[in-house]
């Protein structure tokens, strides 16, 4: 093997040192014009598209509103591939976010159509920059959400909670965990369709048969390593503190679904009060909030938390009373949704109902029936994201400088850019 | 198309040792040269099975778009493994599949010193993943037989019965054709569950065993209680597949 036979690259020729007799010969300025228009039928150049401006800041890079220059009336999100570290090729936690967004197809998810390139020349030193490209979405909640003259009826609600739902429900059944539930990763189109979007942190789970998510599964008597798959032990350190589970705040690796149930929970509260409900600033005060809220966590209400990790490093308020629907219906008024909510927040993650039992909720079965967001929507022609949403954004920056800033992190990624939110 | 399989053929006796081929004097061979260095390369670094077999799936369908002569094979093998490794969530580092490759292809070398060569090749196994994903529209995803076999074999195993399942290693034979046939660039023309099945037909004609309870007419065979798709010429021609593979083999006794 040798190097200089890949020809896609910036050429470090002078010194290999290989002995292959085929290897080919360019002088540098023929490699760099081969470079220059290698072509590639499945993968575009970012030129195709024309940057509108910024409108976030993923996972792993920035998020900028495009137009499509053969068809100027659409246009797209494009995200940017962070290639922190070079020598590492292509980063393991984008071909994840990749793979998960090609397997994920629904009316619910985020479409990613296709990943473009920049064109590699003398100014990258001919190293494409890579940019996934997605259909835009007028809005995300976060931005919607802080705009109080954006008003949702009791019906639009029901219809926003519905669709979120159903996109967990999806993506669930497939086995794909999404892992950073939080206002401003659930977009809204202008006819009011809900997509998630941000699949950065998603990552794939198996169940076995007790209904336990992430733990050893096929061992069955055929003496073929073939069939073994490996014990893996996911890393609690994701989800937005602000959103983040009890199991997760207490060093739980062996998650399922629940966990983006509780954000699902966070979410739906935050129609009505419109910021987030439990803010806490430390993982510590995290807990301490949602105890406040779901009363005390003891083995009693969530058998087996006592083997958690950290349930005995972390300061568990006592004789804490429940208080979901006390709490909440001042803002909520409507029982459903305070039952439905009080169903979400369950601090067992057992006991936690799914997505499906959630929807079954009465709270989409009665009057008013979940309506349509076009119409309403409509009203407003001015795209609102979080990230361009100067209120919120102020606010949770003064908070920022006096405490860490509520972003997720991955411990998997040392390079770890912190995200605007 | 033959009607027969001649599983003597398989059985014969091939040398048992196998003697470390010299990869540098082999030529690509239809893929098979390098799906050779990815299985070698592969065990030696401990990857998965699964990684091997998505490392293969990655080389072969990258030769199938480009021109062989243009690219190394063992550099685009190497690039494969380590793609394969983040793919399958079961990383490979590229320090551990920089020196076993090279040592693979340069036997009794010691490892690369940290200097230009070694950065050269860390450089060129980096660029060529992403001219790889380019190449493959960033679509790894793969549908491996594998779990479909474990299935079947699942089910076969209290249809033999214990005492007879435990008799003839049926599943380890199906298994070893199944990645053994990942030597081949038509590992990717055939359905996941149709080659399943082919792999096991095999392993089972070659240790002669006999399902109960079931006739294989022409209308009727064995693989019916688990796929309905799969005509019988088909079968064979995945089990003939199979079989030429070890054709390809290179003479090393």
């Amino acid at each position: 093997m040798q190097s200089n036979n890949s020809r896609d690259r910036e050429n470090h020729s002078s010194s290999s040192s290989g002995n292959h007799s085929h290897s080919v010969t360019m002088s540098m300025r023929e490699k760099e014009k081969y470079i220059e228009t290698f072509n590639f039928p499945f993968c575009d150049l970012t030129s195709k598209y024309e940057k509108v401006f910024k409108i976030g800041q993923g996972t792993f890079g920035e998020v900028f509103k495009a137009r499509d220059k053969s068809n100027p009336k659409k246009f797209v999100a494009m995200k940017k591939v962070l290639m922190d570290n070079e020598k590492e090729g292509f980063p393991i936690t984008a071909l994840r976010e990749i793979r998960i967004l090609q397997l994920l197809k629904h009316e619910n998810v985020v479409n990613l159509i296709e990943i473009c390139r920049t064109q590699a020349s003398q100014h990258n030193r001919y190293r494409s920059t890579f940019y996934l490209v997605f259909d835009f979405c007028e809005h995300d909640l976060a931005g919607l959400l802080s705009n109080v003259l954006v008003k949702f009826s009791l019906g639009e609600i029901k219809k926003v909670v519905q669709q979120l739902l159903n996109g967990l429900y999806y993506i669930h059944s497939n086995k794909i965990l999404h892992r950073d539930m939080k206002a401003a990763n659930v977009l809204i189109t202008k006819n009011g369709v809900l997509k998630l979007a941000d699949f950065g942190l998603a990552r794939a789970f198996s169940t076995n048969k007790s209904g336990m998510p992430n733990r050893q599964v096929i061992a069955l008597p055929l003496n073929c390593r073939c069939f073994y798959s490996v014990v893996s032990r996911f890393t609690n350190r994701v989800v937005t503190l602000w959103y983040r589970p009890p199991e997760l705040l207490l060093g739980e690796r062996n998650y399922g679904p629940p966990v983006d149930l509780w954000g699902a929970g966070c979410i739906m509260a935050e129609m009505w009060t419109r910021s987030p409900i439990m803010q806490g600033n430390s993982e510590q005060q995290q807990l301490t909030l949602i105890s406040q809220l779901c009363g005390s966590i003891t083995p009693q209400v969530w058998p087996g938390v006592e083997n958690l990790e950290l349930y005995k490093k972390m300061e568990l308020p006592q004789r804490q009373k429940r208080k979901v629907k006390e709490r909440l219906t001042p803002y909520l008024k409507d029982p459903y949704a305070c039952d439905l909510l009080d169903k979400l927040l369950v601090l067992d993650p057992l006991k936690r109902a799914d997505a499906d039992t959630a929807l079954n909720h009465d709270f989409f079965w009665t009057d008013p029936m979940p309506c349509d967001l076009g119409k309403m929507l409509a009203n407003h022609t001015q795209s609102m994201f979080e990230f361009l949403a100067p209120s919120r954004r102020a606010a949770t920056q003064m908070r920022h400088q006096s405490m860490p800033r509520p972003t997720t992190s991955a411990v998997q990624d040392s390079g770890y850019q912190d995200r605007v939110f | 198309m033959k009607d027969v399989i001649d599983v003597m053929e398989l059985q014969r006796e091939k040398s048992r040792k196998i003697i470390p081929v010299d990869y540098k004097q082999l030529e690509f061979s239809g893929g098979f040269t390098p799906a050779r260095f990815i299985f070698e390369c592969g065990i030696k670094l401990g990857a998965q099975p699964l990684t091997l077999a998505t490392s293969a799936v990655i080389m072969h369908r990258f030769f199938r778009e480009v021109d062989p002569a243009n690219y190394d094979c063992f550099l685009i093998a190497a690039s494969s493994l380590y793609l394969a490794g983040k793919v399958k969530d079961d990383p490979l580092k590229i320090r551990d599949i920089i020196n076993v490759a090279h040592n693979t292809l340069h036997r009794g070398s010691s490892p690369l010193e940290i200097g230009d060569e070694y950065w050269n090749m860390r450089d060129a196994i980096v660029q060529a993943e992403l001219l790889i994903m380019r190449i493959l529209k960033f679509e790894v995803n793969t549908t491996h037989p594998h779990k479909y076999m474990l299935h079947y074999l699942k089910s076969m195993e209290g249809w033999l019965g214990k005492e007879q399942w435990e008799s003839v290693p049926v599943a380890k034979a199906s298994a070893a054709f199944l990645q053994d046939f990942h030597h081949d660039p038509s590992i990717l023309d055939y359905n996941p569950r149709h080659i399943a099945v082919a792999c096991i037909s095999l392993a089972l004609q070659c240790y002669g065993v006999q399902l109960p309870l079931i006739e294989d007419t022409d209308d009727e065979t064995w693989y019916n209680v688990f796929i309905k798709d799969l005509p019988k010429d088909k079968h064979w021609e995945i089990m003939e597949k199979v079989m030429e593979t070890y054709n390809r083999e290179p003479d090393t006794s």
